[in-house]
């Protein structure tokens, strides 16, 4: 039997947020330590403001861009430390994908807008760009709606495509892990539902970490679940032992509505 | 590197914009550095009270008193306020205050419009209607300080307006539900509540139609007169400090020619400390 | 209340209500009475003939073909020059920096460029390009001294375009491995185009008006301008040497309605293309 492969792996991670002048430090992550398996989908879950959308801007440096603060212990991805000086943040970005709670659609065809990274990594030949489109609007369930109008302007599909499409866009440069940071939050059941089956489709290939506010949903789609509170991780391990029998008395208040 | 060349060249194209994007404060600098280094001198060698009082320009002679234009200058800018601002306070009111969407979707861009008016045909719109109006019914020759008022009303009527409609809009609407709850007419909400309450950006509106009005050249060319007269009633002609420099220019020469360089440092001035006056009020509030 | 105070504030409020929304009817049929004046008085002159003929008699007769090649000249090389540093220059205010000493001191270079008299500006380019730097009266002097002019204007409408686009929009292009310039040019700027547009179209509008700092640095010449380096005579100031040298009143009329025409398209252009963007 072959062990699995360890995805990503984060040693005492923590986080603090440049506080406003005059106002104290609060840290947005303390301590947070945990291994995902590749081929497995993660969720995390937790009430507002636990940290868990700025600990998965972390994993694909993505925070640093727009907000300045400081960071403490290792983020280690197939087990490269991401934040060392010999890390390039614009490959990492190719190979660690991210997909926004609100479905954005760049302002171009649905073609450019999935073939918009790899036409910046370089690639330009036509009928690789091609197969990039079609495999990944397949996997993102979007295929038969849109195969006859690849040139449409994106911005016109509704917000159920515009994520699907969000999705395909991410997964055209191969990544091996998905960041999905509340995905399905803005969608109508039925686009969650096309959302959650692509990703179970999915996770063979990549590996995913979903940030989800619906514990239902971690419930129906994740292999391992986590709990933060707090900035902290309070609990992690396979969904269905999470939900059924949680071992901190918190995740059973968070989990049965006792708080949110 | 790959990532040392990415950040390399990502570093290469923030120094250059960062090199371009000083480029209105180079041409600000250069303005002031070629304007001023013909004129101040110039000044200088008349002396200050002598250039800014003298009420004697006879270029060809030597003789630069630019008192006249200066009060030319006040007289009309002050006389294109009077009647300016308000009119234009009226029509933002109106727009802000008791017009229905309809009207203002309407009226609105078309008082915008007017300020796509370019200033000469204004001023030739003051030829040929406002000069024989003040011609037959006030007499003189209808070149005057009053045309020239009138039309650079005229003029700055949709900068103040909308400077001023902003104002307005920005009071907050407890403001109005607050006088109207007390019992006051909506025409006294306006006036003693919105129109206060306003002040400072109302005060922005005037103070920058008084820069436009006092900036503007080719129009009150075509209606003012140009006689060199400190001008004594608002029937006289007169000359500005802007129409000075454009009649001049093509032919002086020498002195002469720094001389008006001289009264555009005069003009630049005024301005400036206009504007500054208006950003200090603004900030204050 | 005592009821004739109430009956006094009411009459107060009725006339002031009624002053106000008679003042701006009068104020917005202005623009209605100067279009329908020029158009009275110019539209007999207008013809094909007088788009496509060369001046004659000083302009008194024939059409203003050069006229128009003049303002053509003018208007597109200005833009030519001040559009990517204004853009560039907003790129920089928005996207690079966060707000402190710097920002502060172009804004207000721009602030203050703004509010200069375009007579200034024709001191200016006299003294630097057409004198200093040698280029003689010439289209080049002039389109260089307007881009000065309209350099305000467009960093300012520049800027709130970049403002308006999205911020999530910029982490998408990160999040696939654009860097920042990249994000710029393939994201932020094709999503602030019509803004963008908008603001080059309403500086157009403004440099083809302009008179005071063109005669300047153009200079008078009713010549057709055969390199940069010609002088040239632009629309506003054709009207302005026929109207004030009294040379052709009927022509004049012709000029005003095509400048005022020409400008009231553009404009109206660029309230279209913001309209059409904000209804998308």
């Amino acid at each position: 039997m072959t062990t699995p492969a360890i995805i990503l792996k984060a040693e005492k991670v923590g986080y603090t947020y440049e506080p406003p002048p005059g106002k104290p430090a609060e840290p947005a992550l303390v301590d947070i330590s945990l291994e995902v398996e590749t081929g497995t989908i993660l969720a995390i879950i937790g009430p507002g403001r636990s940290g868990k959308s700025t600990f998965l801007r972390l994993i694909n440096r993505l925070q640093e861009v727009a907000h300045p603060g400081a960071m403490t212990g290792r983020i280690l991805v197939n087990g490269f430390d991401i934040y060392s000086p010999a890390c390039d943040p614009f490959r990492l970005r190719r190979q660690v994908a991210f997909a926004f709670d609100k479905p954005r659609a760049l302002e171009m065809s649905i073609y450019d807008n999935v073939t918009f990274g790899p036409r910046l990594a370089g690639i330009t030949a036509k009928s690789e760009l091609d197969g990039i489109v079609e495999e990944t609007l397949r996997a993102a369930f979007l295929w038969d709606e849109v195969k006859d109008r690849l040139s449409l302007d994106a911005t016109r599909l509704s917000g159920g495509q515009k994520q699907r499409l969000s999705i395909a866009r991410s997964l055209a440069l191969k990544p091996k892990l998905l960041l999905l940071d509340e995905p399905c939050s803005a969608l109508d059941p039925i686009s969650t539902a096309a959302v959650e089956q692509a990703l179970a489709e999915l996770k063979s290939r990549t590996t995913c970490i979903l940030v989800t506010n619906n514990t239902k949903q971690a419930a129906r789609v994740a292999d391992v679940t986590a709990f933060f509170l707090m900035a902290r991780l309070v609990e992690i391990g396979p969904t269905a032992r999470m939900f059924r029998s949680p071992v901190d008395k918190r995740t059973d208040d968070y989990l049965s509505g006792r708080f949110g | 590197m790959a990532v040392d060349d990415l950040r390399r060249r990502e570093e290469r194209i923030r120094l250059a914009l960062l090199c371009l994007a000083f480029s209105s404060v180079l041409v600000l600098a250069l303005i002031i550095l070629f304007v001023f280094r013909e004129g101040v001198p110039q000044i200088l060698k008349t002396g200050i009270p002598a250039f800014l009082a003298g009420s004697r320009w006879a270029p060809t002679k030597g003789a630069f008193g630019i008192f006249p234009m200066i009060v030319g200058t006040v007289q009309v800018t002050l006389g294109a306020l009077l009647i300016g601002v308000p009119l234009s306070l009226l029509s933002a009111i109106c727009l802000s205050e008791f017009a229905s969407r309809r009207v203002r979707t309407v009226m609105k861009p078309l008082i915008e419009l007017l300020s796509a008016i370019p200033s000469v045909v204004f001023g030739f719109i003051g030829v040929t209607v406002i000069v024989p109006l003040v011609r037959e019914t006030l007499g003189g020759s209808g070149f005057s300080v009053l045309s020239a008022a009138l039309m650079l009303s005229v003029m700055i009527l949709p900068t103040v307006t909308s400077i001023a409609y902003d104002a307005l809009r920005a009071v907050p609407a407890s403001y109005r539900e607050g006088a109207l709850a007390l019992g006051a007419t909506p025409w006294q909400t306006v006036t003693r509540v919105v129109v206060p309450a306003a002040r400072s950006g109302l005060v922005t509106a005037v103070i920058l139609g008084m820069g436009r009005a006092m900036g503007e050249t080719m129009a009150v060319i075509m209606v003012a007169g140009n006689a060199v007269v400190v001008p004594t009633s608002p029937l006289h002609p007169c000359r500005t400090l802007t129409s000075n420099i454009a009649l001049e220019m093509a032919y002086a020469a020498g002195a002469h020619q720094k001389a008006l360089f001289a009264t555009g440092v005069v003009l630049f001035v005024m301005i400036f400390c206009l504007n500054s006056l208006a950003t200090f009020i603004v900030r204050r509030r | 209340m005592d009821p004739a105070v109430r009956t006094r504030n009411e009459r107060i409020n009725r006339l002031g209500i009624g002053l106000s929304y008679l003042v701006t009817a009068a104020v917005g049929l202005l623009l209605a009475a100067i279009v329908g004046y020029l158009l009275w008085n110019g539209w007999p002159r207008l013809s094909a003939a007088f788009f496509l003929h060369h001046p004659e008699d000083l302009g008194r007769g024939g059409g203003i073909l050069p006229v128009i090649l003049s303002t053509v000249l003018l208007g597109g090389l200005s833009l030519l020059i001040a559009v990517p540093l204004g853009v560039c220059t907003a790129v920089y205010l928005t996207e690079y920096t966060t707000e402190g000493r710097l920002t502060t001191a172009i804004r207000f270079g721009a602030e203050c460029l703004a509010g200069i008299p375009s007579i200034i500006f024709g001191l200016f380019g006299f003294i630097l390009f057409v004198v200093t730097l040698g280029m003689g009266w010439s289209i080049l002097a002039g389109a260089l001294t307007l881009a000065c002019m309209v350099l305000p204007t467009i960093i300012r409408t520049a800027e709130e375009a970049i403002k308006a686009v999205p911020a999530g929009l910029r982490d998408v292009g990160y999040s696939l491995g654009a860097t920042k310039s990249q994000v710029v040019w393939h994201i932020v700027l094709p999503e602030a185009r019509p803004g963008i547009m908008t603001g080059i179209i309403l500086a157009l509008g403004r440099a083809l008006g302009e008179t005071a700092c063109v005669i300047f640095t153009t200079g008078v010449s009713l010549e057709t301008p055969m390199s940069l380096l010609d002088p040239g005579r632009p629309m506003a100031v054709h009207f302005y040497i026929l109207a004030r040298e009294g040379l052709s009143m009927e022509m004049a009329y012709t000029t005003a309605l095509t400048l005022v025409g020409l400008i009231l398209l553009v404009n109206v252009g660029a309230a279209w293309l913001l309209a059409r963007k904000r209804s998308s």
